[in-house]
């Protein structure tokens, strides 16, 4: 049975690898990035019990919080230019301040 | 282990496979990043969801700790998968992205990121939750 869903799990890795390859805009890379990572703890997790190695769910453990950070940080480095935020950018020149402003004011979520 | 546990282990394993090949498969075919997206959220609660209940069936909640990593790993990917998801979307949508409706791809379906100030679409979303979002926690 665990190799049933392992072989799910794989199935799925090379799906979303393909759309990472192909995906037309840089959202959908991230989004295949992300489902590869919560496919990748899934697989740990299933490895550690295919071979009777209760390591494996340490290590599985670590990844779900490694993919958090990463995707979030991939994120704010597209949307700035920068992994400092919206400030460091806008230090940079005239365009990258106006632009910022621009996404700050059409925030959906009325900040 | 008593078989009724074995089976119902054996199920949920299995199912959460299913439902992680149909997220993976969804990837695939759906048309733009939101629906996309949205077929990445199946392997995020259902697929893993259900997969690491079945090991923990297997496991037990014995003193080894097993089942009780499992079930951390479960409570951090629910807590953490919600909250990409939306910064995802949030992040595309401020970029230019437009969600495809019921009339097929927007026209306009991507925008230079400094059309963002003066856009229909953002405008018509601040508007509703202007007026009629009064009932909203935020």
């Amino acid at each position: 049975m665990f190799t049933v869903a392992s072989l799910f799990v794989l199935a799925t890795m090379v799906l979303a690898l393909l759309r990472a390859v192909r995906g037309p805009t840089v959202y959908d890379r991230i989004v295949a990035v992300n489902v590869f990572g919560t496919m990748t703890v899934l697989l740990l997790v299933l490895i550690g019990f295919l071979t009777d190695r209760p390591e494996f769910e340490d290590i599985a453990l670590l990844y779900v919080l490694i993919n958090f950070v990463a995707i979030i940080a991939v994120l704010k480095f597209e949307l700035y230019s920068s992994l400092a935020g919206p400030r460091a950018a806008s230090a940079e020149g005239a365009t990258e301040k106006a632009r910022d402003e621009a996404a700050d004011g059409a925030g959906v979520d009325g900040r | 282990m008593t078989l009724a546990l074995e089976i119902l282990s054996w199920a949920c394993i299995v199912v959460g496979g299913a439902f992680c090949l149909l997220s993976g498969i969804g990837l695939m075919r759906m048309p733009d990043v939101f629906t996309r997206m949205h077929a990445a959220s199946l392997g995020d609660t259902l697929g893993a969801g259900l997969i690491i209940l079945g090991l923990v069936f297997q496991a037990g909640l014995g003193a080894d700790l097993v089942g009780v990593k499992l079930l951390l790993i479960l409570v951090f990917l629910l807590f953490t998968a919600p909250v990409a998801t939306h910064a995802l979307s949030k992040a595309a949508l401020l970029d230019g992205q437009r969600p495809w409706t019921a009339d097929g791809q927007p026209p306009e379906a991507t925008l230079e990121r400094g059309d963002i100030a003066d856009d229909d679409f953002l405008e018509e979303i601040r508007k509703d939750r202007a007026g009629g979002g009064a009932g909203r926690a935020d």
